[in-house]
């Protein structure tokens, strides 16, 4: 029995560090010289995907993907996407744009918002009233999605992110019944 | 107990029968008894969505974007609810000039901490706090979070001194520790028996909230996101919260409470349908119940 968790953001919000913090596996990397500086200024980024794995037993797994963040990779995004128990939505408060990355990422995983399955960490942020600006927003799309700060590396941080997609997956297993 | 009389103006047919389930649901949570009249030439105080009248005597409330005050006019948050109604209430009542005769409820400190709207110091049983609602900060000389819970759940919320300006300890403020005032309102909610206070019915009313608590930096549980994912989802009645968790309902409502007093958009309304979940919680070999105990999250139901 298989399953999935995709960590989804904008470059450098923490998917490879998020899913190094949970894996099983040393997760599979694919680190290039970042020749994007216009999207972040960090020195590598992820050019095909991350992924790492959480071993249940010899027949059952949760396969972790970090998905490129790059503009140019979104065709992916509804690939990966089927199937997954949900998705990690990582942003960084301290980009200028992030309320608009929030944006532009419901949308192209608008199948796992409408049934709850998107779970937003925000990380770098400097007090609770940070969050409220991404609560505020979702709130005026009449979106009841929830939004914590993370600092991903932080093992417990990314626990509390899964346990929440956990936690709205059994009640969709109820719910379908 | 004193009457007084409230009227509406510029309210549609339907927000007044709405005010006056209200006011009836609200009917000895006030310190005075609140009759709705017809005419506003006859009331105490008028709630008004739009302009008011020149001649219009009384206490004016104006429906508005936000509660609080603007000049001479209370303002109520649109679309009124009840909430926001008992604080109406409730300042209009302290401005009633026979409201010395009157004593008010007591009110939970995590209710009083709630309706907080301008930075105020607070003398609590020889502990000197200050909370500073615009930057949802609560500083203390106590140093641990729980030891902080733990003292002002057991204090009755009315003995609580609020003292807005310049506090004589204000020199120590260095000294003080920085909470989240809503982590505190969110801790001791929950620790209020809101099931009696808020006579929430079991199975005939749904709830719903806007906004998820901010687990993580406020107390967090595993059943509470269970209750955020369900009732975040769909309105939904107590008696599901307990199918769902396997809680007493007890915790239901004071999980509910808390949602309201850190007003994350709890919204009720009246069901007549039976309860929706049937939990049959996931069997201890499927997937999700396996994933939580290879990261040790489990869930037992109580």
């Amino acid at each position: 029995m298989i399953s999935k968790i995709l960590f989804i953001g904008p470059m450098g919000a923490g998917k490879t560090t998020a899913i190094t913090a949970v894996s099983d596996s040393e997760p599979i990397t694919t680190e290039a010289d970042n020749l994007d500086r216009a999207q972040s200024d960090k020195a590598t980024t992820t050019v095909a995907l991350d992924y790492g794995e959480i071993y249940l037993d010899e027949d059952s797994s949760v396969l972790l993907y970090g998905m490129p963040g790059q503009d140019r990779f979104d065709f992916m995004w509804p690939i990966l996407a089927e199937g997954a128990l949900g998705a990690v939505l990582l942003l960084d408060h301290s980009h200028p744009d992030a309320v608009a990355q929030l944006d532009h990422f419901l949308e192209a995983f608008a199948a796992l918002v409408s049934c709850g399955a998107l779970v937003v960490g925000v990380g770098r942020v400097q007090n609770s009233q940070d969050i409220g600006v991404y609560q505020a927003h979702l709130k005026a799309k009449g979106l009841a999605l929830p939004v914590y700060a993370t600092d991903v590396r932080h093992k417990q941080n990314v626990l509390l992110l899964i346990e929440t997609l956990i936690a709205n997956a059994e009640l969709n297993e109820i719910l379908e019944r | 107990m004193d009457t007084l009389r409230l009227a509406s103006h510029g309210l549609s047919k339907h927000d007044q029968e709405i005010l006056s389930k209200q006011l009836k649901m609200l009917r000895g949570r006030t310190a005075c008894e609140w009759v709705l009249v017809d005419d506003y030439r006859s009331a105490d105080v008028t709630l008004v969505q739009g302009q008011p009248p020149s001649d219009m005597p009384g206490i004016i409330a104006l429906a508005s974007t936000k509660a609080g005050k603007s000049g001479r006019y209370h303002l109520i948050e649109w679309p009124i609810r009840l909430f926001g109604l008992i604080d109406l209430l409730m300042a209009i009542e302290l401005e009633w000039p026979a409201r010395a005769a009157t004593p008010l409820p007591t009110l939970s400190l995590a209710h009083r901490l709630a309706r907080i709207r301008q930075d105020q110091w607070l003398d609590v049983a020889g502990m000197v706090a200050q909370a500073f609602q615009a930057k949802d900060e609560f500083r203390t000389t106590v140093s641990s979070f729980d030891e902080l819970i733990e003292r002002l759940a057991s204090i009755d919320g009315a003995s609580v001194r609020f003292v807005e300006g310049h506090h004589p300890l204000a020199d120590q403020e260095a000294a003080l520790e920085p909470y989240s005032l809503k982590a505190v309102i969110w801790s001791l909610a929950l620790r209020e028996e809101a099931i009696k206070s808020r006579q929430w019915h079991i199975s005939q009313q749904q709830f719903g909230i806007a906004t998820w608590p901010l687990f993580g930096t406020w107390e967090t549980a595993p059943w509470m996101l269970r209750l955020a994912a369900l009732y975040g989802r769909q309105p939904a009645t107590l008696a599901d919260g307990v199918e769902l968790t396997g809680l007493r309902v007890e915790l239901v409502a004071a999980f509910l409470h808390a949602c309201e007093l850190c007003e994350l958009g709890l919204t009720v309304k009246q069901s007549t349908r039976p309860p929706r979940i049937e939990s049959k919680l996931p069997a201890p070999e499927s997937l999700l119940a396996r994933l939580r105990r290879k990261l040790g999250l489990g869930y037992k139901r109580t």
